[in-house]
């Protein structure tokens, strides 16, 4: 157990930096991240940059801190605008019998037999390329996962004794939704959304690796993953350390996600308690 | 039950129009065509005129929903745009042996070792090969699957020389061939959805094995791994199996960057390449048909559970 | 003593029979052998192998194995028979009669006859590009093996066009031609050259043999015409995408040629024995292009600013990276051509900051935004743009950059009212009436009545010297009215395997007279 409480502490401390360089990207970051260099070009780590320099001469480093406002940006809104519309697409959609909920459950599975990537590459094509449209993108294909799982709860939620007579004595639908459903499906909702922030962050380096993501030029750590893809050999460092940052800042999103759900999942927490 | 299944087809025949509907509007307003990337940058007003109605991109929009649904009517889902004269069918259906294969292997690793390594932690549960089983998962699941595929052909190709490069051979050249150009990609592929599977597996084992007729199986004095195989196993297989039907949807979706980063001629990179060129039939074509397949699936496990699991079927 | 001396007798026998041997094999190799499978790395897949129907070099260097044309470039890009014998011109320089070989067979055994020769030309004609402009009215038999091109007015370049490899006027069995009907592609891949069609798997290889009955020319090798001798067996195109992919495998003995390998591939490339990197001239230069009709880029002075300010040695530097790929030269045409002019070359390249600032003062620039817009994957041009912008930004201008995928880019481009400056790559051109800021192509609105009397004039011009004098004017007016600011040349390096024989470093590839040596 112990190395468990080890690991989240580490995440958290890891997202924690991650937000704190975010915020003082302008303090932190020793160049101009798109500041063309070109006598330098490809140069390696240590000559007067930290962590090299990729082939236009910018630095790493910079990019790289600049890099993390668009992961957290991305990862955080795509979160909270999938879990904003899935809740309340699951809310109402579990909480209405009959056709409106079935077929916002329909729209849902549609939805959902698209691919994701597929998906997320049409919208930003139609949409162009901007940090707002991938945010809208990755949201649209993230509501359904959020809506099942809200739809999931509040089906359950609903059954229950002190919903059914806070109807009884009139509560209004949306006041009980708000007041009395959502509050118990804000576990399994917390969970997935942590989730997301960390899919969002590898999906949006997933559209700048194909070329379908930030506008060329901004430093976000997908595009310069892109940007080293042709350099594997002669400049390793510019995939390295932004693959390398993708990974650690997912993993740790996904250890924290991993913790919440140990605490707020209704089913597992029951496991605690027998052992 | 034969009102459940009617409920069902109408609804998966439901979602197939609307998946029609869609695709077609999203390619009738993505900007831009196929114009240039046929003709070359050097095509001339002249060309790109001709090239249009060649296609007949400059027909009104409501001609062109009719000609898209008439032609699904009949099965056909026309010609490709940006590969002259070859039917979207045709393409589609050919270039379905590398995805399917890696799919398969992809899944074959991701499965095997995802229920491995998930009931490994959920029976040795707080213990160090419990929380070393997760963290392998999450590595799987954090990892960018395009970086982990580029290190794989640094690494097996380019350093050890043991694996080839680009590429594909098909299967009518030798099966073990094919498994070279294979191993890399299903590896890269396979390690995230051993991941997803991994985590699923453990969650669900150890909610079953916390269940009280784990406890009377136990009092009762059967041994801890009959308990866990017989009964623990086998009553988390159906949660399991839905996971494992909606990684398979996921495999689907992940083979798309791992075909562009390992040159596959598969689906995944078809699309990808569909997009760029704005090839719009052969794009309409082939979300027409992953939604058809991914309805179909859906539907079979649909009526799957409605037999396996009575209460399902009235609700 | 005796037994040592007669092992040694035996062994030196078997060395002499060995050395012998080896000196036979070694021989042998030095010469043109049949036989094996060559493997090239493309990166990108065509759309369909209809050379006529479109201008890109990927579709040209697989058909052109199989299609072949009346005349063909030599080394000095002067057009020489391939399928034709030789032609006349009449008194009024009106009517060609161009001669056909006789005995060349298609791939299907047919005879090229004018009734082919004819149905292909026409096609072109129709078709645009070069021919299209020139005023034909008519294009008939006149014979077994020949034919007639009749103009409208005297015409000097009716030969040129017919041997440019941008034009291609490839010549097709008759029933090809009308089986792809006016508007439809050539989806016969029967033709007269070195090699036939054999297979195409879409997504992986276009795969082509040896055609046995080909009769190579009696001329020596000389440029992209002469003898064609195909050796190999079968040539296989693969289409690999990846830049890393294409140089991995090239290393690994996978593919005999890859192209276009990435500068630094060709850094580490250079260095192994196992494989030769060439670079060939004439190839592609950069440039920005104004939108000359309207917005900032209509102002002269806008553009004389951005000339002055541009850095050409920085931005070429930057996009390219490796010196030997790239070379800083003013012409409009290209080196290695007939054409290339110097002609008002003073204004090229002046990175001059305080210039630019002074021009832009006096045009009363009041810090409207300059739109840049380039795609977000074709590469050098999307580091110009980011190289330029930064030059454009230090000396005051306020940029803004737009980036989009490459289909949308090709659609903002065709809309004046969005842009004003975009980078661009053109191809190498044999001859100035092909660039198509002066034949037409994509609109960016230079507008001129003095640079159109000279087009006009240059297109009917015959003395070669005359000629060379009005091009020499055109040029000029590049320099002056900047419609573009040309940055540099630069070059793709190709990468070839060492058991590749026969290879001629030429900038566009072919593999007749080519063997493998393994």
């Amino acid at each position: 157990m112990r190395l468990k409480t080890l690991s989240v502490l580490a995440s958290a401390a890891i997202v924690t930096c991650v937000v704190v360089i975010a915020i003082f990207a302008s303090v932190i970051a020793p160049e101009d991240p798109n500041r063309i260099r070109v006598k330098d070009r490809l140069g390696a780590p240590g000559d007067g940059s930290l962590i090299g320099r990729d082939y236009l001469g910018r630095d790493l480093w910079s990019r790289m801190v600049y890099g993390s406002r668009i992961s957290l940006l991305v990862g955080a809104s795509a979160a909270a605008l999938s879990a904003l519309g899935g809740t309340f697409i699951g809310l109402v959609g579990g909480y209405s019998r009959g056709r409106v909920g079935a077929l916002l459950m329909r729209v849902v599975d549609t939805v959902m037999s698209f691919p994701a990537t597929l998906l997320a590459l049409s919208l930003m094509a139609v949409l162009g390329q901007r940090v707002s449209n991938i945010v809208i993108a990755l949201s649209v294909t993230y509501v359904p996962r959020i809506a099942r799982v809200v739809h999931a709860s509040t089906l359950q939620i609903r059954e229950l004794d002190y919903v059914a007579s806070a109807r009884a004595i009139g509560v209004g639908v949306p006041r009980l939704l708000l007041r009395h459903v959502l509050p118990n499906a804000v576990g399994p909702l917390f969970v997935q959304t942590s989730f997301i922030f960390a899919y969002a962050v590898i999906a949006e380096s997933g559209l700048s690796f194909i070329g379908v993501g930030v506008p060329a030029g901004t430093p976000s750590w997908g595009s310069i993953l892109a940007d080293g893809r042709s350099y594997l050999l002669s400049a390793p460092w510019i995939m390295m350390s932004a693959g390398a940052a993708i990974f650690v800042l997912v993993l740790s999103l996904n250890i924290i996600g991993d913790a919440l759900r140990d605490k707020l999942d209704p089913r597992l927490s029951r496991l605690s308690r027998n052992r | 039950m034969l009102g459940y299944v009617i409920r069902r087809v109408c609804g998966a025949l439901l979602t197939v129009f609307v998946v029609a509907t869609i695709a077609f509007t999203l390619m009738s307003i993505i900007p831009g065509d196929a114009a240039f990337y046929v003709l070359g940058k050097e095509a001339t007003g002249g060309d790109i005129t001709r090239f249009r109605e060649q296609h007949g991109l400059n027909d009104p929009i409501h001609v062109r929903l009719a000609r898209w649904y008439g032609g699904l009517l009949r099965g056909d889902l026309g010609e490709s745009i940006t590969q002259t004269g070859e039917s979207v069918v045709g393409l589609v259906l050919g270039r379905l042996e590398p995805t399917v294969l890696l799919a398969t292997f992809a899944s074959i690793i991701g499965i095997s070792m995802g229920v491995l390594f998930g009931v490994l932690a959920a029976v040795r549960r707080g213990k160090l090969l419990d929380f070393a089983s997760m963290i392998l998962a999450l590595l799987g699941i954090s990892v960018p699957g395009f970086w982990l595929g580029l290190n794989l052909i640094l690494l097996f190709s380019l350093r050890l020389g043991w694996l080839p490069t680009a590429g594909y051979a098909p299967i009518s050249d030798g099966f073990l061939t094919t498994l070279k150009y294979l191993v890399l990609p299903a590896l890269a592929l396979g390690f995230s959805q051993a991941g997803v599977i991994a985590r699923m597996a453990r969650a669900n084992l150890l909610q079953v094995l916390s269940e009280d007729y784990m406890t009377t199986a136990r009092s009762k004095g059967l041994r801890e791994w009959r308990v866990v195989v017989v009964h623990g196993i086998r009553n988390s297989l159906i949660p399991t199996l839905g996971v494992i039907g909606i990684s398979v949807v996921l495999v689907l979706g992940g083979a798309i960057i791992t075909e562009v980063v390992f040159v596959l001629p598969g689906l995944g990179s078809l699309t990808v390449n569909a997009i760029m060129n704005r090839d719009f039939t052969l794009m309409q074509g082939i979300l027409m048909f992953v939604a058809i397949i991914t309805t179909g699936v859906n539907l079979f496990i649909d009526l799957l559970y409605g037999v396996v699991d009575p209460r399902i079927r009235y609700g | 003593m005796r037994l040592v001396a007669r092992n040694l007798r035996w062994l030196l026998l078997v060395f002499l029979l060995v050395a012998a041997s080896g000196f036979a094999v070694s021989a042998q190799a030095g010469e043109p052998q049949q036989g094996g499978t060559l493997v090239v790395a493309m990166p990108a897949e065509p759309a369909n192998l209809d050379m006529q129907g479109s201008t890109l070099n990927y579709i040209r260097y697989i058909a052109w194995h199989f299609f072949e044309t009346l005349f063909t470039p030599d080394e000095n890009f002067d057009p020489i028979p391939m399928l034709a014998s030789g032609y006349t011109v009449s008194e009024d320089g009106r009517i060609y009669t161009i001669t056909l070989r006789e005995g060349i067979l298609f791939h299907n055994g047919k005879e090229l006859t004018s009734e082919d020769a004819v149905a292909s030309v026409k096609r072109a004609v129709d078709r645009g590009k070069m021919l299209g402009s020139f005023n034909i009215l008519d294009v008939r038999a006149a014979g077994k093996y020949a034919m007639e091109i009749e103009l409208a007015e005297p015409m000097g370049l009716v030969i040129n066009a017919l041997a440019l490899s941008r034009t291609s006027v490839t010549i097709h069995p008759k029933e090809a031609i009308d089986e792809a009907g006016n508007d439809g592609n050539i989806t016969d891949y029967t033709g007269t050259g070195p090699f036939k069609f054999v297979d195409w798997q879409r997504g992986q290889y276009v795969l082509l043999e040896r055609f046995d009955d080909y009769k190579p020319l009696d001329e020596a090798p000389n440029g992209y015409g002469g003898a064609r001798v195909p050796y190999v067996d079968q040539i296989k195109f693969m289409f690999v995408t990846e830049p890393s992919v294409r140089a991995i495998g090239l290393e690994a003995g996978d593919f005999h040629l890859a192209w276009p390998l990435t500068p630094d591939d060709r850094d580490r490339l250079e260095s192994d024995p196992a494989v030769n990197v060439y670079t060939s001239a004439p190839w592609m230069y950069s440039l920005i292009f104004s939108n000359s009709s309207s917005g900032l880029g209509g102002q002269l002075q806008f553009r004389q600013a951005v000339q002055a300010a541009v850095d050409c040695a920085e931005a070429m530097e930057g996009a390219v990276g490796d010196p030997g790929l790239y070379r800083l030269d003013p012409g409009i045409m290209w080196k290695e051509t007939a054409w290339y002019s110097t002609v008002g070359t003073e204004l090229y390249n002046q990175a001059d900051p305080a210039r630019a600032k002074e021009i832009l003062f006096r045009m009363g620039y009041d810090g409207e935004p300059v739109r840049i817009v380039s795609s977000t994957t074709e590469q050098p041009l999307l580091s110009i743009a980011l190289i330029v912008k930064q030059q454009l930004e230090d000396i005051g201008m306020t940029v803004d950059l737009q980036t989009f995928d490459v289909a949308t880019t090709k659609q903002v481009l065709l809309d004046p009212e969005r842009w004003d400056l975009s980078p661009l790559d053109s191809s190498y051109r044999d001859h100035p009436l092909m660039l198509y800021r002066i034949s037409g192509g994509l609109p960016i609105g230079w507008e001129d009545a003095g640079r159109d009397a000279l087009v006009q004039a240059f297109w009917l011009e015959q003395d070669p010297v005359k000629a060379s004098e009005i091009w020499d004017a055109i040029h000029g007016m590049y320099y002056l009215d900047v419609p573009i600011a040309k940055l540099g040349d630069f070059f793709d390096p190709i990468g070839v395997r060492t058991e590749v024989k026969g290879y001629v470093n030429m900038p566009e590839f072919f593999f007749w007279n080519v063997w493998l040596d393994d």
